[in-house]
Formats: structure tokens, C-alpha cells, sequence
């Protein structure tokens, strides 16, 4: 026989609720559905409300209310955020819709320290999100759940025994065999499974008894674990809605705090971050931090979404920001040097090259976040003939090997030098004739070197290079474009 | 001299080895420490674009590509860095950043950024309005993030005073035979200013063309032959200064 499964359940029974309200807010919230409120939170209880009323009868006792239509792929994605951090735990997470997750724990109890640490773990962290939790703790998936949904603790024996007191209405089954049920006089579990099975098949179909038999575990209930699949996505509601974004920073530090916490249960970095700031009569925003390299640290990602929000216009009320990261990379170590952060310099006034690795990412990472992500780049020379096609951008730090130029490259470039800065359009050169005004003459110093080439693209040159100096000395590179017959310079040896 | 615990002035910084020559023989002696030094601002006062302004750093700043990890940053070029010709004189390509910008603040504000950031081992820049508080500014920041900071300038400036640590000034020299530039140091640590010296940065050049003209090989296009004596240039200098921000 296989070993004892260990099967622990999280029931959120203010999800619909809690979805709208994390940020723990005092004032009184409603879910609706269809103008009837179905879901309130403990503020809006004490104010007398209570569920099945409708919006109208609400706004008469406070008008202040706070309302949201309720959301239920809402509920479905905060399960799947939950679900996904549950995943430091144990590989075995299963998402049980509508409220609940569910947790096999029988592989990780040793590696936690037993049980009751592994728990008191989940449920400080959840309760710090704003969550409001039961926990059930039994053999099979769905006693568990049972359990939990009951907030009747933990079972580590016989499960039969243990859901008998359960109230039937828990178990997951057609409201009409509940009815029927209750019209037998069976109000629990103990007293259902007093009756033989064969005659509960017959009465309420197959499927009913292989439901009680899965929740007793005398058959298997295999479940759908959560893939492994990274993806990062929470948002904060604000409550009341802010209208100045420099307080949008405390909801972005936390969003980014629960970011990096995913990041280290799952020894992963990200490199791009993507901030969903909106407000439902305007049209959404995005904000999006891309890091040169990857990274996991709080303080940089903080820095970098600052910067960004500094250079972005929002709307003029945000009632939402939500946090999203896809890209991930794996972590490769964990443990940083000996000498980690003392940027420890040594005397020849060399660094560490990690430590100049990471200052260097730092800088494209502040540049790119508040000048945009074209505004660094490094260069690279391509072969062509062509002076303004033989170089390229590149991205920082993309390019791996620097192409050395041939042998017989370097020695035409000693023969015919290149400046050091290219114009970004060939200039016109008027002529003596023309252009009277014109303060100096230019004195050929070395060419001519014919480029013909291109024609059979669309860029085809036909030009006669020359290195050329004025009266002060002074030297440029021009060019005679053999096609107009006119003088242009393209380049100065700075 | 060390024998007899006398050190001049001049020389301290040497002591630590913390400069790193500019491949000029002439020009190394007069640096403080006989070379460019590692971090601090150095201004470069030219009169001229095209007299070698760029190329006299060249050597220093090949060297400081390929010995360090960090970047070798360009902010806002007036125009494109050409990279085959830097590739030529030996810089990493992959080492050299270039950051642009649109705005005068964003323009400052990258500037000190890649100064302080410890990310660049040196930051050369154009800048054109930067007053001598922000200069200052700058000053601060490349000793904080070890960076050598040059500051590409105007020869109009070399009269005013300015809070950078080392003032260089280049000069065209007129007479067109050679493209010999003239060099003062106005401000160094340790040192009064320097007289005036020559460096000859493309000599090679001069070299070829005599053997050039002398054999007269390469056949030239008939027009541009006709036409080569009536070139006038546009004023480059100044197209240069208003393009840098």
C-alpha cells in the first residue's frame, strides 16, 4: 500500500469579498450580482446589512457603500496567485473552484518541520494579505475540503468517523439529494453512512456513491495540480481612489514585495515587469520596466518603477494597479560571495567583475527605464562597403564576441582611415561659385577610394572618398557622389 | 629621490598608479601622474571639430574598454561614433555605450547618473550650457563613482575659470602641411599651466600622401579632379555645437 496521503485544504470564504478589499479597508464593501447583494464584508455587516437585499435597499441604510459587481474570474486568478505561492510547499497544489486550494503535504512535513509549522507559516502570510482563511486537514481531497469548508480543523485517523458530524449540505452534491435527504431525516455525515451504499446508489444514481466513496478515500480521487508554469499577476484595488501618483508607490512596493517573495520561493529572476494602472472610465495604463539583466532584487525594481512613473502621464484617478511578470530565468546561485555587497575594491583600483556585471546592468536598467528602451545602446561594424551601413546598433550587453576585423581589413583601414564620427546624413557641400559667403577652402589631403556598390539593392553608391583639411588644419572625410555630381561630407576626424 | 623622503608634487599621484596613459610621450609628462587620471573631470577646450579632439583619447580610452568590465559611456554624441574607425583604434565595441537623450534635464540628469552609478569606467560628454555649479555636481559624482569624466567643450571657455580638475586646451594649428595640434594643459593638480606643446596624431597619413602625389597612381574622377580646388566647407564647427544638446 501506498503511503498515507496528507491532504490539507484552504477555504476562502470571503474570496468574492476579499478580491476588492486586500488593502484591509475600513469602510463597507457589497459584491452584487444582478443588483443583489450576495457577498459583504464584516464593515458592512455591522452596519446591519446582509446578504439577498438588494443594492436600492442598501444605499437607504448608508449611501456611502462601496459596491462592486462581483467578479468570479477574479476569484478564479487570486485562487491561481495563491495557489502558485502554496507552490514553496509542496509540488501537489490543486485549485478546488470555487473557493478553495488544495494541498497534498505528506512529502513535505519533514523538510517544514511537521504539520502545525507548515500551517501556522500559511496562514500568517495569508492573513498578511488580507485573507480571511479556513483550513481543513484530513486523508482524502474531498474530506479535506469538507473540512475546511466546516472549519472543523484536522484529522489524521479513520475519515469515516471523523465527517460525521459534517452537515451533508457541505458535501458537493445536487441540492435536490440534499433536500431528499434532509426529508429522510439525514442531517450529517454519520447518519448517511449508516445507510448501505448499494441502496444509496440505487435511490440517488452511480454517481453519488462514487462521490461518498472518493470522500471517504475506500477509492481513489486523483486531483489536477497546478502546472509549474511561472507567471506572476496580483493587483490592489485602492480604496478610495487615489488621484495622486506619487502615492501609487505603496501599493507598487507592495505589489513588488509579493513579487519578489514569488521570485525566491521559485530561485527565479525576472527581467521585465509589467504595472497595469486603471481606473474604469479611463482607459487603462500600462507601465512596463524592462531590466538589462535579470534580476530579483526589491530595491532595484522599486527604484526602476519610481523612475517610470515619474516619466508616465495617468489619468487623473486610479482605482486599480495591478502587478504582471511572464519572463522569468532561472536563479543560478543562491548565495552570494563572501564579500557580498562591500564592493570590496582592490588596490589596483580594479573591482570584482560580478560586482562590475551588476553596476553595469544597474545603469542600462535606470536609463532605459526613465529615458525609454532605445536610448542606450552599443555599436557594432557589419561588413559593407557602404560607410552608413557597415555599423550597427546592438542592444547592451548583447554582443558576445566583438568580430575582429581580417588581416587584410586592417591593413586597408591603414590606407584608408575612417573617422571616428559619421554624420547622420551626408551634408552638401556648396561650391565656391555658388555659395560666395563661404568662409574657407578645403584642401584634398589623400584619395580618391571609389565605393560603387549597392546596386544591386536598394541603396546603391557610387561615390570617390576624400580626406580632406581646411585652412586651420582641421580634417574631414567627403565624398564626390559620381551619380549628382556634387560635393558632400559624411564624416569628421574628431 | 624616495631614498631621501622628498616627493614633488606632481608626482603624487603617480605613487598609486592611478592613471593611465594617454600613448602621447609628450603629452604624458605633463599629465599629473603622467597620464589621464582615473576618475575626476577633465575638461577638453577645442576650437575646432576635426582637429583630433576625440582621437587624442583614443588611446587611453581603447585601453580602458578592454581592461575593465564597466562601460565606456558617450552621452549624446553630436554625431554617429563611427564604429569602424573605433573598432580601428582598438576600443571593445561591446564595452562602449552610447546614451541619448531628448531634454536638456534628461540630458544632465543621465550625465551624473553614469558618473555616479560605479557602472562606467569613463563618461565622455558634449556639453554645451552646463554651468560651473553642475560642473561641480559632476566633479563630485566621477570621484563617488570612480569614473573619468571628459567634458568636450569650447576653446571660448579656456579664459573662464571652472571647477573641473584638469583643463586641457586644443588647438588647430593653421599651417596646412600637417595636422599637428597644439596642446596646453590650463589646470592640472600639483603644477602651473603647462606651455604650449605639439602632438602630431596623423602622421602616417602625411606619409602616404607625399607618396602619394608623388607617384601618382590612383587614377582620379576627371570631375572631381576639376572640382577639388573650389571646395568650400559649411561651418562644421558650429553645425556641431548646435546639434549637441
Amino acid at each position: 500500500m501506498e503511503s498515507k496521503k496528507l491532504w490539507l485544504c484552504l477555504c476562502f470564504p470571503n474570496l468574492a469579498v476579499e478580491v476588492f478589499t486586500r488593502d484591509r479597508t475600513k469602510e463597507a464593501v457589497l459584491i452584487t450580482e444582478k443588483k443583489i447583494v450576495v457577498f459583504l464584508n464584516q464593515e458592512a455587516r455591522d452596519l446591519g446589512l446582509k446578504p439577498g437585499i438588494s443594492v436600492a435597499e442598501a444605499l437607504t441604510i448608508d449611501e456611502s457603500i462601496n459596491f462592486f459587481e462581483r467578479n468570479k474570474s477574479r476569484e478564479i486568478e487570486k485562487l491561481s496567485q495563491i495557489a502558485q505561492w502554496l507552490y514553496r510547499f509542496t509540488p501537489n497544489v490543486s485549485i478546488k473552484k470555487p473557493k478553495s486550494v488544495l494541498l497534498e503535504l505528506s512529502g513535505s512535513l519533514k523538510l517544514f518541520g511537521g504539520l502545525k509549522k507548515i500551517q501556522q507559516k500559511i496562514l500568517k502570510s495569508l492573513g498578511e494579505k488580507g485573507l480571511s482563511v479556513q483550513v481543513g486537514v484530513n486523508m482524502s481531497p474531498l474530506s479535506a475540503q469538507c473540512f475546511s469548508e466546516a472549519n472543523a480543523g484536522k484529522n489524521l485517523k479513520d475519515i469515516k468517523a471523523s465527517i460525521s458530524s459534517i452537515p451533508i449540505h457541505i458535501l458537493e452534491i445536487d441540492q435536490k439529494i440534499v433536500d431528499s435527504l434532509h426529508k429522510m431525516g439525514v442531517y450529517n455525515c454519520g447518519q448517511l453512512f449508516r445507510l448501505p451504499l448499494s441502496d444509496l446508489s440505487r435511490r440517488f444514481g452511480g454517481q453519488f456513491t462514487l462521490y461518498l466513496k472518493k470522500l471517504i478515500g475506500t477509492i481513489p480521487d486523483p486531483q489536477v495540480f497546478i502546472e509549474n508554469k511561472p507567471y506572476f499577476k496580483s493587483d490592489i484595488t485602492l480604496i478610495p481612489e487615489i488621484s495622486d501618483k506619487n502615492s501609487l508607490v505603496f501599493p507598487m512596493r507592495r505589489l513588488i514585495g509579493e513579487l519578489n517573495e514569488f521570485l525566491d520561493a521559485r530561485k527565479l529572476l525576472t527581467d521585465s515587469l509589467l504595472f497595469k494602472i486603471s481606473h474604469r472610465n479611463y482607459k487603462p495604463k500600462t507601465l512596463s520596466v524592462l531590466l538589462a539583466k535579470p534580476e530579483k532584487d526589491l530595491r532595484i525594481f522599486l527604484m526602476l518603477a519610481k523612475l517610470k512613473l515619474e516619466k508616465t502621464d495617468l489619468m487623473p484617478e486610479i482605482d486599480n494597479i495591478c502587478l504582471l511578470s511572464e519572463r522569468f530565468s532561472k536563479s543560478k546561485d543562491d548565495s552570494g560571495d563572501l564579500f557580498h555587497e562591500t564592493q570590496f575594491r582592490q588596490k589596483d583600483g580594479y573591482f570584482p567583475s560580478k560586482t562590475e556585471e551588476k553596476w553595469r546592468a544597474q545603469l542600462i536598467n535606470m536609463m532605459t527605464a526613465k529615458l525609454g528602451p532605445d536610448s542606450c545602446y552599443t555599436l557594432s561594424t557589419v561588413s559593407d562597403h557602404r560607410p552608413e551601413l557597415s555599423w550597427s546598433k546592438e542592444k547592451p550587453g548583447q554582443t558576445n564576441n566583438p568580430i575582429k576585423p581580417s588581416k587584410q581589413m586592417g591593413s586597408d583601414k591603414e590606407e584608408n582611415p575612417r573617422p571616428l564620427m559619421l554624420l547622420k546624413a551626408p551634408k552638401r557641400i556648396p561650391e565656391k561659385n555658388r555659395s560666395p559667403d563661404s568662409l574657407e577652402t578645403l584642401k584634398i589631403l589623400r584619395g580618391p577610394e571609389r565605393i560603387d556598390v549597392g546596386w544591386w539593392d536598394n541603396h546603391p553608391v557610387a561615390r570617390d572618398y576624400f580626406i580632406a583639411h581646411d585652412s586651420s588644419g582641421a580634417l574631414y572625410w567627403i565624398y564626390y557622389d559620381l551619380n549628382s555630381d556634387k560635393w558632400y561630407l559624411h564624416g569628421i576626424f574628431s | 629621490m624616495r631614498e631621501t623622503g622628498l616627493w614633488k608634487a606632481s608626482k603624487i599621484d603617480n605613487e598609486y598608479g592611478q592613471t593611465v596613459s594617454s600613448g602621447f610621450e609628450i603629452l604624458d609628462k605633463e599629465l599629473p601622474g603622467l597620464g589621464w587620471p582615473q576618475s575626476g573631470v577633465t575638461e577638453v577646450l577645442y576650437d575646432r571639430t576635426g582637429i583630433g579632439e576625440l582621437k587624442l583619447m583614443m588611446p587611453a580610452i581603447s585601453r580602458l574598454s578592454r581592461s575593465q568590465n564597466r562601460w565606456v559611456a558617450l552621452i549624446n554624441p553630436p554625431h554617429i561614433p563611427y564604429a569602424p574607425a573605433l573598432e580601428h583604434e582598438g576600443v571593445d565595441l561591446a564595452r562602449l555605450l552610447i546614451i541619448t537623450q531628448k531634454t536638456q534635464g534628461d540630458y544632465l540628469w543621465a550625465l551624473e547618473k553614469s558618473i555616479s552609478s560605479k557602472g562606467c569606467r569613463a563618461v565622455i560628454a558634449w556639453p554645451n550650457q552646463i554651468k560651473d555649479a553642475q560642473v561641480r555636481r559632476l566633479q563630485v559624482a566621477s570621484r563617488e563613482g570612480n569614473c573619468w569624466t571628459i567634458l568636450l567643450r569650447s576653446e571660448r571657455l579656456a579664459s573662464r575659470t571652472s571647477p573641473a580638475e584638469l583643463r586641457v586646451r586644443l588647438r588647430s594649428c593653421p599651417s596646412a602641411e600637417s595636422t599637428n595640434m597644439r596642446v596646453k594643459i590650463l589646470k592640472r593638480h600639483g603644477s602651473w599651466q603647462s606651455p604650449e606643446f605639439k602632438i602630431t596624431l596623423l602622421d602616417k597619413l602625411h606619409q602616404k600622401r607625399k607618396t602619394l602625389t608623388r607617384k601618382k597612381t590612383i587614377p582620379i574622377s576627371e570631375k572631381a579632379n576639376k572640382k577639388k580646388l573650389s571646395l568650400t566647407p559649411i561651418n562644421i564647427s558650429r553645425a556641431h555645437q548646435s546639434s549637441g544638446i
